[in-house]
C-alpha cells in the first residue's frame, strides 16, 4: 500500500483528483476510511459524469485526515460486442491518482492496487487504490 | 508486390497476434469492406458501415462455386483500437461532446467515426473480366474506409448522457455500499481488498451483485419499472449500438490479379462514396431503434485495366451511380440495389447491376445471404444469383 506525507496542519488543505483513461464509461468515489476501509462521513471526491475523472478536490485539512486510508474505486464499463476489443481496451486502462499540498507535494500514483474483470469478458470492471495518509 | 503483400499480413498478423488469446469463431466479426467490394466479393456494393471492429476475418461461402470449399477470404483491421489514444474517454469515443466536467447541453460530434479508419484485404478466386469467358484469376485487394460525417436523431444525445447520468447515480450507490455497509461479505470483501487478494474480491463481488442492484436501484420515471446499474448498461449498449440518420462515407481500394504462378498485375484502382440514411422503424419514443428503413446513394470511380471493348481488352475508366433501399428487421435484411456503369469515352460500356439481396443473421458471426438478379455485363444482361453464408473463423491459412 502507498503513503503520503500530509502533515500536521490544521490549515492546510490536501487535494486529489484522480484521471481515469478508458473509453468505457466509468464512475470514480474517494472516501476517507478507518484501517478497515469502513467511510468515515460522506465521500471526499466523485467523479461527475462518466469519464469517471474526479477533478481536483480538497479532502480535507491535514490534521483532520492524517492516520485515515484514503480509499477510492472506480468502476468501468466497456462496450461493444466485439470482445477482442474490449480485452484491448481492458489491458489499456490507465489510472492516475494525483495527491497535493501535503508535505510529500504533488506526488502521482499511476498503479491501482487491485484491478478486477468482474465477469470475466471485459465488460464490467472493478479498480481500487487505498492511500495511507500519515502526518511525518 | 511482395513487399505489399509482406506490409499487410503484418500488420493482419499483428491485430491476429494482439487478440489471439480470444479469438474464436463465434467471435468475430464478417467484414464488408473496401477490399471485398472493389472485387465483387461482397453482396453489395453501396455499403455503409457498422460497428467498427478491432479485427474481423471471415470468408463467404457461395454454395454456386462448385468446388465446395469456400474462395472469398477478407481480413479488416481498425487501427484505433491499436493505437488507443492517450486522451481517450467515452466521450470522444462515442462522439458526444462536452467539456471535461461539463455534465449538460450534450451534442454528437459529426466528426467522430473519421477516427476509426479501416484497413482491410481480400483475397478471391473469380472471374473479374466483363466478358463472358469464364476463367478465373487469383485476386488480392487491399482497402480503406472511413466514415467521415454522420448524425444522430434529435435526441439521441440527450438520451445517451440521461441514462448515463442513472448509471452513475445507482453506480455511487453501489459503492457507498462497499465502504459502509457492516454485514459478513462487505467485511470479508474489505480484507480481500487490503489483502490485495483479487481472487476473492472477484468472487464476492459476485455474490453481492445481485443485492446490490437490487437494493440501490432506482424508478424509471416515465415507465415506473425499477431499473439497476446493468438494467442501464445494457440500455446504454442499446443506444450505441444505434445507427446514425445521415452517414457519409468514403472508401478506396486496389486489386492485383494474379497470372500463373509468380506474376501479378494491376487490376483495378477505385475510390468511392456512399450517402446512408437510416430511417428508424421503432415507434417507440424510449427503445433505442433496432429496425430501419435505409436508403443510400452511391458513387464510384474506377480504373479498370481489364475493360473489355468489343473483342479487345484494355485499361478503361468507369463511373458507378447508384443506390440502395433496405429494410431491416433485426436478424432479417432485405433489400434492392442499382448502380449504373458507364465508362469514359465508350458509351458501348454502358451497363447495369439489379439486384435483389436478403440476409438472415443466424448468430453473431454468421450470416446466410442470398443476392439475384442481373449483374454488370457487356452486351447483355447478365443473370446473377448467389446464395451463401458468411462466418467469421480462426484457424484456416490463406493460401494463394
Amino acid at each position: 500500500m502507498n503513503t503520503y506525507k500530509v502533515g500536521a496542519s490544521a490549515t492546510t488543505p490536501i487535494k486529489l483528483s484522480v484521471d481515469v483513461t478508458t473509453r468505457g464509461f466509468a464512475d470514480t468515489r474517494a472516501f476517507l476510511t478507518d484501517t478497515e476501509l469502513v467511510a468515515i462521513g460522506p465521500s471526499v471526491g466523485d467523479s461527475t459524469n462518466a469519464s469517471g475523472d474526479i477533478a481536483p478536490t480538497i479532502i480535507g485539512n491535514a490534521a483532520d485526515i492524517s492516520g485515515r486510508y484514503l480509499s477510492i474505486t472506480t468502476h468501468i464499463r466497456i462496450t461493444g460486442t466485439d470482445i477482442i476489443a474490449r480485452q484491448l481496451e481492458y489491458t489499456r486502462i490507465k489510472m492516475l491518482y494525483i495527491i497535493d499540498n501535503g508535505i510529500d507535494g504533488h506526488k502521482e500514483f499511476n498503479n491501482p492496487d487491485t484491478m478486477i474483470d468482474l465477469n470475466r469478458d471485459f465488460t464490467k470492471i472493478e479498480i481500487t487504490k487505498d492511500i495511507l495518509l500519515t502526518s511525518i | 508486390m511482395k513487399q505489399l503483400l509482406c506490409l499487410l499480413c503484418c500488420i493482419s498478423v499483428a491485430g491476429k497476434v494482439t487478440a489471439q488469446t480470444v479469438l474464436n469463431t463465434d467471435k468475430l466479426a464478417v467484414p464488408q469492406s473496401a477490399a471485398t467490394r472493389l472485387i465483387d466479393a461482397s453482396q453489395t456494393l453501396t455499403g455503409t458501415s457498422g460497428t467498427p471492429k478491432a479485427f474481423a476475418l471471415g470468408l463467404l461461402q457461395s454454395f454456386d462455386n462448385g468446388n465446395g470449399w469456400p474462395q472469398n477470404y477478407a481480413a479488416e483491421i481498425t487501427p484505433y483500437w491499436l493505437i488507443s489514444p492517450a486522451n481517450r474517454n467515452f466521450y470522444n469515443y462515442v462522439g458526444l461532446d462536452s467539456g471535461r466536467f461539463k455534465t449538460s447541453n450534450w451534442k454528437t460530434n459529426p466528426f467522430a467515426a473519421a477516427k476509426f479508419v479501416s484497413l482491410s484485404i481480400a483475397f478471391a478466386n473469380k472471374n473479374m473480366s466483363a466478358d463472358s469467358a469464364n476463367g478465373k484469376q487469383k485476386v488480392f485487394s487491399i482497402g480503406a474506409h472511413v466514415t467521415l460525417l454522420r448524425a444522430y436523431r434529435k435526441n439521441y444525445a440527450a438520451g445517451l448522457s440521461a441514462n448515463l447520468q442513472r448509471w452513475i447515480d445507482l453506480d455511487k450507490a453501489v459503492i457507498l455500499r462497499q465502504y459502509t455497509d457492516t454485514s459478513l461479505l462487505y467485511r470479508q470483501y474489505r480484507q480481500a481488498r487490503l489483502r490485495g487478494d483479487t481472487a476473492t474480491m472477484r468472487s464476492i463481488r459476485q455474490q453481492l451483485d445481485k443485492k446490490d442492484q437490487a437494493a440501490v436501484s432506482g424508478t424509471d420515471q416515465q415507465f415506473q419499472h425499477r431499473v439497476t446499474a446493468d438494467s442501464l448498461t445494457v440500455a446504454i449498449e442499446k443506444q450505441l449500438n444505434e445507427k446514425p440518420i445521415f452517414q457519409w462515407d468514403v472508401s478506396t481500394a486496389y486489386a492485383a490479379y494474379g497470372v500463373g504462378d509468380s506474376t501479378w498485375k494491376a487490376g483495378r484502382t477505385a475510390v468511392w462514396t456512399s450517402v446512408g440514411l437510416n430511417l428508424p422503424l421503432n415507434s417507440r419514443a424510449d427503445k433505442s431503434q433496432l429496425n430501419y428503413l435505409s436508403v443510400a446513394m452511391y458513387m464510384r470511380y474506377m480504373y479498370d485495366a481489364y475493360t473489355q471493348h468489343k473483342k479487345e481488352v484494355g485499361p478503361g475508366n468507369a463511373i458507378d451511380l447508384g443506390g440502395k433501399i433496405m429494410f431491416e428487421f433485426d436478424p432479417v435484411s432485405f433489400g434492392t440495389e442499382y448502380v449504373h456503369r458507364s465508362y469514359t469515352g465508350v458509351t458501348a460500356l454502358k451497363s447495369q447491376r439489379f439486384v435483389g439481396f436478403i440476409n438472415y443473421r443466424i448468430t453473431k458471426a454468421l450470416y446466410f445471404s442470398g443476392t439475384f438478379g442481373n449483374d454488370f455485363g457487356f452486351n447483355k444482361a447478365r443473370l446473377f444469383s448467389a446464395l451463401g453464408i458468411n462466418w467469421g473463423f480462426g484457424n484456416e491459412k490463406v493460401s494463394f
